[in-house]
């Protein structure tokens, strides 16, 4: 009689005696758990892939309108440029013609407002814009006048008074010069 | 010892879900989130060109326009063009205004010295003259305003006024000198040499 099965095989030991159908029984529950675990694994993984494809097929068709929208956006850019250099061209071209008018117009006020008895000999501009005004009159109060007259022209500019001579053989006419800062 | 399969497959159960969750499900949730990023910063740069790229009607509107205006100031013509322009106009002005042109003379420049930083090409290039009218004071004045009101686009400043040698048979005149910077964009690469786009 064989008290002891010395040489139990793998499979019996595991059993630890009891039948197939009972193991099956037993271990039901923790494989189903166990697929469970597997299947929420899989299920997880198989979302993310899912979602990282829709992602990059997205990103794809994105890049792919960014490049056909590339050529336009370069152009613009150029259009862009152009029209700014344009419109500092014309921006200047008026300032240059405004610039021609104010000094048209000063020297028609010069000569407007003139006092009696007095008149221009020369009219002469400094390369920094200054003005130095010569004239004539007969009178020392009407450049006085004159003075008054060429500062008034404009207020943020100097009018100085540089030198009145006496000329002429009767020593009756006066030279005068003014000097006229027309830099505010 | 007894095993507790229960307790063994609930305890392999979460093992399965927790490496399932640090090796499959992390490293993808950070590459989703990575193309996220990736996702938002393209559809911003798109977003940024779209919006460029729906100004460029009104852009080409805003450039023919400006074309235009520029045509009749004729600021592209060639040096040559630009001078030839002018004389014509200072002959249309001087029969006009009843003014003599005395001199026309060309200012030398004198060169820019040339430093380390490289220097921005100018806007507008002068093209400078000298130019002597001899007639009455109002009629120089007259014939300044003419010149400025003129296609030839010029810069006018004031040289000199002063009293010309009397000739016979003439009231007395004036000389009027002026300082005349004709304005022509130099010839370059830059923008508005690619005006007609």
């Amino acid at each position: 009689m064989t008290r002891f099965n010395y040489h139990q095989g793998t499979f019996e030991q595991l059993l630890a005696g009891a039948s197939f159908p009972q193991f099956a029984k037993r271990i039901g529950l923790p494989m189903a758990i166990i697929g469970v675990a597997l299947l929420l694994v899989v299920a997880a993984w198989s979302a993310e892939q899912r979602r990282l494809g829709v992602i990059a097929g997205e990103l794809s068709n994105l890049r792919h309108r960014a490049q056909v929208a590339a050529a336009d956006d370069s152009r613009a850019e150029r259009l862009i440029a152009i029209v700014a250099h344009m419109k500092a061209v014309e921006q200047r071209v008026a300032v240059a013609r405004r610039d021609v008018l104010v000094v048209t117009n000063t020297i028609a006020q010069i000569g407007n407002e003139l006092p009696p008895q007095t008149w221009l000999t020369a009219v002469e501009s400094t390369p920094a814009g200054d003005w130095t005004i010569n004239g004539r009159s007969t009178r020392i109060d009407e450049i006085g006048t004159m003075l008054r007259r060429v500062q008034g022209l404009n207020r943020s500019a100097t009018a100085r008074l540089i030198s009145i001579a006496a000329t002429g053989r009767t020593g009756r006419i006066l030279d005068f010069v003014i000097d006229w800062e027309r830099r505010p | 010892m007894m095993i507790d399969v229960q307790r063994a497959s609930v305890f392999a159960a979460l093992t399965i879900v927790l490496a399932g969750y640090v090796l499959l499900f992390r490293p993808l949730e950070t590459a989703v989130g990575e193309r996220d990023a990736e996702l938002d910063a393209a559809r911003t740069s798109l977003q940024q060109n779209l919006a460029l790229a729906r100004r460029i009607p009104a852009l080409e509107r805003d450039r023919v326009l400006l074309a235009e205006r520029l045509r009749h100031l004729h600021t592209s013509d060639p040096r040559a063009v630009t001078i030839e322009r002018f004389l014509r106009t200072v002959a249309g002005v001087s029969a006009h205004d009843a003014v003599a042109v005395e001199s026309v003379a060309a200012v030398i420049l004198q060169p820019q010295p040339v430093t380390g930083r490289v220097a921005q090409a100018p806007l507008l290039e002068d093209v400078p003259l000298d130019v002597t009218f001899r007639g009455s004071y109002a009629d120089v004045i007259r014939a300044a305003r003419d010149l400025n009101a003129a296609d030839a686009v010029a810069n006018i400043a004031l040289a000199s006024l002063g009293n010309a040698a009397q000739r016979p048979a003439l009231r007395p005149q004036i000389n009027a000198a002026f300082h005349v910077n004709l304005l022509r964009e130099p010839y370059d690469a830059s923008p508005s040499s690619a005006r007609a786009l």
